[in-house]
């Protein structure tokens, strides 16, 4: 079991670090120069070599890409080109609403998917279970973005229920920032509502057609008791694997849905920054979210071994 | 032909992507892939015989506008597919065998499981700006992975089995035990996941474009319509719901015909490994 988690935990870090190496090289060694961006076609060669410099763009690839590994390590991440500000505390300040986003759409997701998914489950091949089979097939097809412009048009300009976009921070007051995150929230968990309840479903009537759930049956426990001790229990095991695999989607998700309500988060952010040809903030904020779902991953397989030791003896 | 009669998910798949691709392909046809001009001189034109949907705030044909961009954006996610089902099936058997190279192959999967099509095309937008490659590069690297572990987990359950192992001591060669054996038994459960892919393409696509990271204009696509059409939804709410259900429409074919394929093929499949179907 240790050697595993500690082959697991390396492999990881092995990842993160090729995945560094990667973004680096998209950002920095493919043609184009930031400093003939930023100073227009007309600049002169002294200008530009001077912005080099500024810029540290004089250093070969290596130091480059040394000087911004060390530097994240002591937790800077450079200055950005456009804002000139450090970028550690732009993507800090984008962080307080996309995270919450994210979370929340997860939890909404989890609450409304297994439940439908134990339901149909239970119910499998009735009349209930196909029905609901259907509506999350129809469902699962939605865009989310377009999803999001849907319910703006119904919630906020018909219904006058929920500011149709913005978002003004958590000092404004907890439940008005929750009324501002609530139709992104549900525009980006309902598809993933729709994926987590089909994989319940399938988890479930495969733990049903166990042979330790007969067994129990045999052994006089009622069928609630058996579904609710035993195989609901067994059933959200593989459920926290398809978090994990579900994560880059939904992060996709955050970042579309924050631009179709306006909202100043990581996603706003991200888009400005390539459109401006920001490198620091791209290369940094791209690097940050992919740790972040490597880092996910790794926790979510960790608890998965844990709760089901069967699949210690596997690799991650 | 009973399978005809039970495979309802078969058939309204296929219906609903005839629907919407047959239509799209004539018009990308009748027009010779070109976007329907703009006309100041009609905007907001009603419905009619000429403009059976209408035109837009800038004159053009909504439903040409939109049928071409349903082209396009289908030709995007098809190639994006193609190129990751031929790269990954490969890269999967190689897995399949095992061993370093294996491996290999199964850590750079894991490596693309952290990079959502959209930061790979946020990167390659910021280093050489919009275009179609990145945005079909972009979708197919995010594929890959998932090809990969599928590949290599439907090839290793054939190379399993005695007939192999026979196969193999009668001295046939790796490439051919996989061209003979593993491919054409592997190959429904490859083409069920192409279809379902298709759908999860599709969708990349329309979030890409709508974000201004996909193929650049002027060829119509569907996400950048919507994003065009976005101000509209206060007075002309159909501008924002026509290209949006014609996404969903293309999303839900495949992935109707996706479910309706595992139905008529994979059965077969799973008999072959001594399952019950």
């Amino acid at each position: 079991m240790m050697t595993n988690l500690a082959s697991a935990i390396s492999g990881r870090l092995v990842v993160l670090a090729v995945a560094s190496v990667i973004v680096f090289a998209l950002l920095n060694l493919l043609p184009g120069d930031p400093a003939t961006v930023m100073l227009g076609l007309d600049a002169s060669p002294d200008s530009i070599a001077a912005l080099h410099h500024q810029l540290g763009l004089d250093a070969s690839p290596a130091t480059r890409y040394l000087r911004w590994i060390s530097g994240l390590m002591h937790g800077e991440a450079g200055t950005s080109y456009t804002y000139d500000v450090p970028v550690r505390g732009l993507i800090l300040e984008r962080f307080q609403s996309t995270l919450p986003l994210i979370l929340l759409a997860t939890g909404l997701a989890l609450l409304i998917g297994l439940p439908t998914g134990a339901i149909a489950a239970t119910h499998r091949g009735k009349g209930l279970d196909l029905a609901v089979m259907a509506t999350l097939q129809f469902l699962k097809s939605i865009p989310d973005f377009w999803l999001a412009m849907m319910m703006t048009l119904l919630f906020s300009l018909t219904l006058h229920w929920f500011p149709a976009g913005g978002f003004t921070g958590w000092n404004a007051g907890f439940f008005t920032g929750l009324r501002a995150l609530f139709l992104p929230t549900v525009a980006l968990a309902i598809p993933q509502a729709a994926i987590t309840a089909r994989f319940m479903r399938s988890s479930l009537i495969d733990v049903l057609n166990q042979d330790f759930i007969r067994t129990a049956r045999a052994q006089g426990y009622s069928r609630t008791a058996v579904l609710w001790k035993v195989a609901i229990p067994n059933a959200l095991i593989p459920v926290l694997t398809l978090i994990g695999i579900q994560l880059p989607v939904l992060v996709t998700g955050a970042i579309i849905v924050e631009s179709v309500f306006n909202i100043p988060g990581c996603g706003k952010l991200l888009l400005e920054a390539v459109n401006q040809r920001d490198i620091p903030v791209v290369q940094n904020l791209v690097m940050l979210i992919v740790a972040g779902v490597l880092l996910l991953n790794l926790a979510l397989s960790i608890i998965v071994r844990w709760l089901d030791p069967r699949l210690a003896g596997e690799s991650a | 032909m009973t399978w005809l009669r039970t495979n309802r998910s078969l058939i309204a798949g296929s219906a609903l992507l005839l629907a919407c691709l047959v239509p799209a392909t004539l018009t990308w046809i009748w027009r010779g892939g070109r976007s329907p001009l703009i006309d100041i001189a009609h905007r907001y034109a009603p419905i009619s015989f000429s403009h059976p949907l209408g035109t837009d705030p800038f004159g053009r044909d909504i439903a040409s506008y939109v049928l071409t961009g349903a082209f396009n954006s289908t030709v995007i996610a098809v190639i994006a597919v193609t190129l990751a089902t031929v790269i990954g099936t490969a890269l999967g058997l190689v897995a399949a065998y095992g061993g370093l190279r294996g491996k290999a192959v199964m850590s750079t999967a894991d490596l693309g499981l952290a990079f959502p099509p959209i930061l790979i095309a946020a990167m390659l937008v910021t280093a050489q700006g919009a275009s179609a490659t990145g945005e079909i590069l972009a979708i197919a690297l995010f594929g890959i992975p998932a090809q990969i572990r599928i590949t290599r987990q439907a090839a290793h359950s054939i190379l399993v089995l005695d007939y192999i192992a026979a196969a193999r001591m009668a001295g046939l060669n790796s490439i051919d035990t996989i061209l003979r054996h593993v491919l054409p038994n592997i190959a429904p459960i490859l083409i069920v996941h192409a279809s379902t892919s298709l759908a999860l393409a599709i969708l990349s696509e329309a979030g890409l474009s709508y974000l201004g990271l996909g193929a650049p204009p002027p060829q119509p696509d569907l996400g950048r319509t919507l994003a065009s059409y976005q101000i509209h939804i206060f007075d002309h709410p159909l501008l924002v719901a026509i290209p949006g259900v014609t996404v969903m429409v293309l999303v839900l074919g495949f992935n109707l015909l996706g479910d309706g394929l595992r139905d008529l093929l994979e059965r077969p499949f799973n008999r072959l490994k001594g399952q019950p179907s």
